[in-house]
């Protein structure tokens, strides 16, 4: 589903858009009933939360990066109608909760 | 809980203010960023503001399946009162009264939004009698303090109302 762009300044995420319209059509000319599509491993990790989690003692890669959130829209008129996004969930858990008791102990 | 901080050791804030024992407060926190979180998500994946529009489609597709519930039950009674009106007479109390009737027993119980009326028909109120009765049904049974549960009522052609019980081990049977 995500594809990786090599750019002079390294690698860049994209969704695969041709790989869903790819999928919906064979589906399609196998004659399958109406099918919808679920997108795994969607988070898009702000570079935003990295930062908050980061300043608050988590262990995150500066680098780390997902699904740019734009393309997600992008995705659901292709068919696409449940986005998983736990990571960034945990995020904001870990987020939350670290900033709470940072707080706390200062 | 313990809790890194940059190049420091691990801290356990509640093993040292064990005094503050209470997660329900980092959890306030959490589920306030979390709010946020989902409300930007919501906004960033165009489900925002959608939920009116749901809402409507859902009621369109259950009314649909009401209105023909309904027609089903009007043909009903209306082949049985086109049948028995040259021996019974017209209903002095009409299949629309009667749901009246029924609806104002789940209201005033308070009823109205977990029990709906689930079918009406026009019987012979006794076996050789030519008296008759609507007989409105719940959506499911309703339990009493008698341990009995009420499945529905009768309506007669005067208005009056007679529930309908069942016992939890027997049949049903009328109790004013």
């Amino acid at each position: 589903m995500v594809l990786l762009k090599e750019r002079a300044r390294g690698f860049e995420y994209a969704l695969h858009f041709d790989g869903v319209q790819g999928i919906r059509d064979n589906l399609k000319a196998a004659g399958a009933p109406p099918t919808t599509l679920v997108m795994q491993g969607s988070s898009s990790v702000p570079s935003a939360a990295v930062s908050r989690t980061k300043a608050v003692g988590g262990r995150l890669d500066p680098s780390a990066r997902g699904v740019d959130e734009n393309e997600c829209r992008h995705a659901a008129r292709l068919g696409v109608v449940k986005v998983n996004i736990d990571t960034d969930g945990r995020l904001v858990w870990t987020r939350g909760h670290r900033e709470f008791f940072s707080r706390q102990l200062r | 809980m313990g809790v890194s901080f940059g190049q420091g050791g691990t801290v356990s804030f509640f093993r040292d203010n064990s005094g503050e024992f209470d997660f329900r407060r980092p959890g306030k926190m959490f589920m306030d960023e979390h709010a946020k979180f989902i409300a930007h998500k919501n906004d960033k994946l165009g489900s925002a503001g959608q939920l009116p529009a749901v809402c409507a489609s859902l009621f369109k597709m259950n009314h649909s399946r009401y209105l023909r519930g309904a027609l089903f039950v009007a043909i009903l009674v209306g082949l049985d009162g086109f049948a028995s009106s040259s021996r019974a007479g017209n209903a002095a109390v009409s299949a629309r009264q009667a749901v009246d009737i029924a609806q104002e027993q789940l209201d005033l119980r308070g009823l109205q939004s977990s029990i709906q009326i689930e079918s009406v028909v026009l019987q012979s109120a006794t076996v050789l009698g030519s008296k008759r009765v609507w007989t409105v049904l719940w959506s499911r049974p309703v339990s009493s303090d008698s341990g009995k549960f009420e499945v529905g009522v009768e309506v007669d052609m005067n208005g009056k109302v007679v529930r309908l019980v069942k016992k939890t081990a027997g049949g049903a049977k009328g109790s004013p």
